[in-house]
């Protein structure tokens, strides 16, 4: 993985070092990896799960709408920044209860209903489109105050605000998924519902934390895109579904469910990242750099499955062999 | 090595040099089998001991590595199960592999089309066919039922209906009697040896040996991925059978009753779920092991997981330690300590994936945590050493479950049942796919635990491990008791029959 | 939860009639009638044989992929790249009579749309059968790929009506017996057909065992992979008579329409009463699946419902069609198990 992004690092700089080794593309990756990165998170978590969930993109789309529309509701020209800061306080927690209700909804047709997943979040998916669309009538919602937008372009140390905040959050990811009891049930949940499900896990419990915790952090995803793009709209973002499967594949999180690590999810990331710059700055035709993840996750999959089989083959053949010497 | 030396054009089937392997271990070595036409066959062998791998090697379904199969004197080097039924061989697979969304009827006359390689498909055919079949085997049976709607032992009737309406030529049984009664048992003797008459080969999987004895003109027996035994089946007897399958002579003592006061451990009152069972009611004393038995489909598995909360029972009472208990779902069991060992360990009880570590822990895991509910992998580590110390298991706690042999992966899900410290324990058929010696070894260590105090039911319907492993059995029946001893009164046979009555 | 009821109870005494109509498509019909009594109620203009036609007419193009949907789905899989190989068949076709300057016939523009269809499917099959991709990523990656390929070497500008071939342009004025659009009469034959081919055909048996236990099929001696790359290659070929018939009735070839609204021809599927997980479905449940739907659709506006609303409606329409479906399913899974 991590010679992966080297490598692609390496292409950049050499081919278009003026342009990519300047801090200005540094730090535009940094910030970019932020709100891509949470989504992934989202992504992942439900991936570990052995489900998918394509409802987290309009999701995050819904978070920055209504956080901006309270914003802009309660931000005057004379309130303060103290006050600000209090009301965006206030937007993580708008951004909880949504994700909230939005997991709720997700994980009640998925737990009780016994709906598919991939059905259940095609469905919410346009759900959360649907409501975004009610709310805004299509338009974008701009005009955000400069203290939200400081915390999308400002820096701490030199290091984009956007992307300490992404840590924080992958920190505490990364807690929930490998020190807590949830996060084992997590993996053995991906490992084999049967099993859990035997072994007195209640996997519907299971269910309702890991898509409550995909949807929260899309949630906050939006929160974050809204206060680096300064605007809020509807269709943001659409072709990151594919993204965010694709860093979960990468990270080595099977699309067949099983085990997840948070830091390969990071390093995948940043890989994505580093390709998607690279492509941008070495001038690829827009339609060409859509469809290079798509391409990626089926040529990955594909080279994945031929190894195993391979590896497998060669495996039974070994033994197979030494049973006749013997 | 038989097969070598006959005529080639005798033998309907022969297998030659077959070897396989599964994830680099290798499950079949070397085997050389033949069958001539009209005769019948018996594969004999423990559970995970590579018949069900043979018949699918036959069947096509899985490839092998080396050697090769002749089939009407065709030699195939890999074969597929198109290949494999057109050249006339049908198989009764002991999941019976039907589809639930399609009627009996096509159920039964698809693959006639298949074998027939038709490419256009009859409805009038189907049922034509459906109808002859189940008139052979004696059964009325409603065509246009859906499958999925069948009892357990209508999917049989259908899955031995489905083999014996074609022309085959040879007819592969694994385990066809699980969950008939012994009308039916008798019904499919005859139909065999009428097959057999006609020239059919068949191949009868079964470590019944009355079964054996009824039907099969040789026997084969196989241990361990090897070929043992290639006898006529005159030449047999249980002991040399068990002998021939097992490698070894454990001669394990039949339990003595156990004669306290009454006093129950365990015990329910007037049970009930749903279609699956009625009035159960039974208690387990100190010290006792409770054996309940019954055919596929009986209520057997149904009241075991009934009494783990998997299939809340929708009637009834049940104490532990003489505290009435409820069990409305897995949670509950497991707060008031009930543990249960599933009978399909690959898909219930184990996490193939998972490290042995993460295993052991899956059931502890909420008592393993500590402050603000953080679980640290040390003590996850701890408990594996310490329980992969206390059962022997030959596993480090960082393989995965996959890696291991089906008598440690056993091991793996008693021990995660073990950290909890249950008081009750339900085992469903402990030792299915476990090689001999860790049979004897899971054996000792319930019979251990029953001596500290845990109690313990034992659903099993091998009759070798309830005769010479609990002191009591029940046998279950349409879904009530319908028996009940102490296992020192019984034979083999006698505790056979009562499990084949049947209605 | 009663009209379910209800529809089982005339089950029984009507056998005949239910073997043609079982209990979701009666539920759909009932579904149907109810929500245009409801229309005229609100909207009087609605009840005439105009508004019929013009159901009809617009429910072609999102009928004939729904087939090819519906098939995926009875075989237990669900198919994300329909649109784009749908718009990806008819725009490249347009842009192929264009560069050639044919104006006739139709019935090329039609082959050189399904061989496209065809193709795209059949690749979608190999990353499915071949390489054991899941479906859902299989198919939501090819249709980006298909996409960007369109657009990237086929091209992204509109084919506008003036330059739209002429034998397109016929087919969109095309109408026989006063108003009925002669594609209505494609989406029926080729339902019929593939109603046909499911019931008549070890193929069609076959998609159907697929779907009821994909390993049962495999040990009946069915060829999976290849059972499955004719499902996809049909599949595909109903995608791209779709999109050519997409792009003649709107007169417009642009290449960024269809994609997006995958989630219509879901529904389409689901509310037709095909299972979720696979193996039960008919083509007459996806015909009055799309009726149901396109019915939703397009009155949004004429019950005075705005049209941002729309997305809401249909997620919502989704959801709860495959919960009633889920929570029928859980309950006869209860009664029986």
């Amino acid at each position: 993985m991590l010679l992966v992004g080297a490598i692609i690092f390496a292409i950049m700089a050499i081919t278009r070092p003026t342009v990519f080794l300047t801090p200005l593309s540094m730090r535009a990756i940094l910030v970019q990896v932020s709100d891509v990165g949470l989504l992934a998170l989202a992504m992942a978590v439900v991936m570990i799960s052995r489900g998918v969930n394509f409802s987290i993109v309009n999701l995050a789309n819904l978070s920055a709408i209504i956080c901006a529309m309270i914003i802009r509701a309660l931000v005057t020209d004379v309130t303060t920044s103290l006050q600000v800061y209090l009301i965006l306080l206030m937007c993580v927690g708008v951004c909880i209860v949504i994700g909230l209700i939005g997991g709720t909804v997700n994980s009640f047709l998925i737990a009780n209903l016994k709906v598919p997943e991939i059905l259940t979040t095609l469905g919410t998916m346009n759900l959360f489109l649907g409501i975004s669309m009610i709310i805004t009538g299509g338009r974008a919602i701009f005009g955000i105050p400069q203290e939200v937008a400081h915390i999308g372009s400002g820096n701490i140390l030199g290091i984009p605000i956007p992307f300490i905040i992404f840590i924080a959050v992958g920190a505490i990811v990364y807690l929930i998924v490998h020190k807590t009891p949830y996060g084992s049930q997590l993996k053995l949940f991906g490992a084999n519902r049967n099993a859990t499900l035997y072994s007195g896990i209640n996997n519907k419990v299971v269910i309702y934390k890991t898509y409550i915790l995909s949807c929260v952090l899309a949630a906050f995803a939006g929160l974050m895109i809204l206060a680096r793009t300064n605007a809020a709209t509807v269709d943001f973002g659409a072709p990151l579904v594919l993204n965010t499967l694709l860093i979960g594949v990468l990270s080595g999180i099977k699309p067949s469910g099983g085990v997840g690590n948070v830091i390969n999810i990071f390093l995948a990331m940043l890989v994505i990242q580093l390709l998607n710059t690279g492509l941008t700055l070495l001038r690829i035709s827009g339609f060409v750099r859509e469809m290079i993840p798509a391409l990626l996750l089926v040529s990955i999959l594909s080279l994945e499955y031929l190894i195993q089989v391979r590896n497998e083959r060669k495996l039974n053949r070994i033994a197979s062999g030494k049973g006749k010497a013997a | 090595m038989k097969g070598s030396i006959c005529v080639m054009s005798d033998n309907v089937i022969e297998l030659k040099d077959i070897c396989k392997s599964f994830y680099g271990v290798q499950v079949l070595k070397n085997i050389n089998m033949h069958i001539k036409a009209g005769e019948a066959l018996c594969i004999a062998g423990e559970n995970g001991s590579g018949k069900s791998t043979i018949i699918k090697i036959i069947s096509g379904v899985h490839p092998y590595e080396n050697g090769e199969v002749v089939i009407n004197g065709t030699v195939y080097k890999s074969i597929t199960p198109s290949q494999s039924i057109s050249e006339g061989i049908q198989v009764i697979y002991q999941d019976f592999s039907l589809f639930p969304n399609l009627s009996v009827a096509e159920n039964i006359g698809l693959s006639y089309h298949l074998q027939k390689r038709k490419s256009g498909f009859s409805r009038k055919i189907c049922n034509e066919i459906a109808q002859k079949s189940l008139e052979k085997i004696g059964v009325e049976m409603n065509l246009d039922m859906l499958v999925e709607n069948l009892s357990v032992a209508q999917k049989q009737i259908v899955a031995i209906a489905r083999a014996i309406m074609q022309d085959a030529k040879l007819i592969i049984m694994d385990e066809p009697t699980t969950t008939l009664t012994k009308i039916e048992i008798e019904r499919l003797y005859e139909i065999i040896n009428g097959l057999k008459k006609s020239g059919v080969a068949v191949i009868f999987v079964s470590h019944k040996l009355d079964e054996i004895f009824a039907v099969c003109d040789r026997v084969f027996v196989i241990r361990n991925g090897e070929v043992v035994a290639d006898d006529p089946v005159d030449e047999f007897e249980q002991e040399k059978l068990a002998y021939y399958m097992t490698g070894s002579n454990i001669i394990e003592e039949k339990q003595p009753p156990v004669k306290t006061d009454g006093e129950y451990v365990f015990e329910v009152k007037n049970l009930a779920c749903r279609e699956y069972f009625k009035n159960i009611s039974f208690g387990v004393r100190q010290g006792e092991i409770l054996c309940l038995t019954g055919r596929l489909g009986s209520g057997r598995l149904e009241l075991a997981k009934s009494l783990f909360g998997a299939l809340p029972a929708t009637d009834g009472e049940i104490f532990l330690n003489g505290k009435k208990i409820s069990v409305r779902n897995i949670t509950e069991a497991i707060s008031n300590g009930i543990a249960y060992v599933p009978e399909d360990r690959l898909s219930e009880g184990l996490f193939l994936d998972a490290t042995i570590r993460n295993n052991l822990s899956a059931v502890v895991l909420n008592r393993l945590k500590k402050k603000f509910g953080i679980l640290r992998e040390r003590d996850k580590e701890k408990l594996s050493t310490e329980w992969i110390e206390k059962l022997s298991i030959k596993a480090r706690s960082g393989d995965p479950g996959h890696s291991l042999s089906g008598g440690n992966q056993q091991r793996v899900v008693l021990a995660k049942w073990m950290a909890s410290n249950p008081a009750l324990f339900v085992f469903n058929c402990p030792t299915v796919g476990v090689d001999v010696k860790s049979k004897f070894e899971i054996h000792t260590l319930i019979k251990n635990m029953v001596k500290e105090g845990v109690a313990v039911v034992m659903v099993s319907d091998d009759i070798g491990e309830i005769l010479y492993n609990s002191n009591r059995v029940l046998v279950i029946d349409g879904g009530e008791i319908t028996f009940e001893s102490d296992t020192q009164d019984l034979t083999y046979e006698s505790l056979s029959k009562k499990i084949t009555k049947g209605a | 939860m009663n009209s379910s009821q209800n529809a089982s109870g005339t089950k029984f005494s009507l056998k005949s009639l239910s073997r043609i109509f079982s209990g979701s498509e009666q539920i759909l019909i009932v579904c149907i009638v109810a929500l245009c009594a409801l229309i005229a109620i609100i909207n009087p203009i609605f009840f005439s044989m105009d508004t019929v036609f013009d159901m009809l007419r617009t429910s072609v193009v999102v009928g004939i992929i729904a087939i090819g949907v519906g098939l995926v789905m009875i075989n237990g899989g669900v198919d994300l790249s329909c649109m784009s190989i749908a718009i990806f068949a008819g725009y490249t076709s347009t842009r192929i009579f264009v560069a050639l300057d044919l104006q006739e016939p139709m019935i090329l523009m039609f082959l050189i749309g399904i061989a496209i269809g065809a193709s795209l499917g059949f690749l979608n099959a190999v990353f499915i059968a071949f390489f054991k991709i899941p479906i859902f990523i299989a198919t939501l990656g090819a249709g980006v790929i298909y996409q960007g390929i369109m657009l990237q070497f086929i091209g992204h500008i509109y084919v506008t009506p003036a330059h739209m071939p002429s034998g397109a342009l016929a087919l969109a004025d095309n109408t026989v017996l006063g108003g009925l659009h002669v594609s209505v009469f494609i989406l029926i034959s080729l339902l019929v057909l593939t109603h046909l081919l499911l019931r008549y055909t070890m193929v069609g048996r076959g998609i159907f065992a697929m779907g009821g236990s994909l390993i049962s099929a495999q040990r009946a001696g069915y060829n999976v992979k290849r059972l499955n790359i004719m499902l996809y290659t049909f599949a595909g070929a109903m995608y791209a008579i779709g999109g050519v018939i997409h792009v003649s009735v709107t007169r417009f070839a642009d290449p960024s329409q269809l994609v997006g609204t995958e989630l219509v021809v879901v529904s389409s599927v689901v509310l037709g009463g095909v299972s979720i997980v696979g193996g039960r479905g008919s083509m007459l449940g996806v015909f009055l699946g799309t009726l149901l739907t396109i019915l939703i659709r397009n009155n949004l506006v004429l019950m005075g419902v705005s049209s941002d609303w729309q997305a809401f409606v249909f997620g919502l329409v989704l959801i709860c069609a495959i919960s009633l479906q889920a929570y029928q399913r859980n309950r006869a899974q209860k009664k029986l198990a």
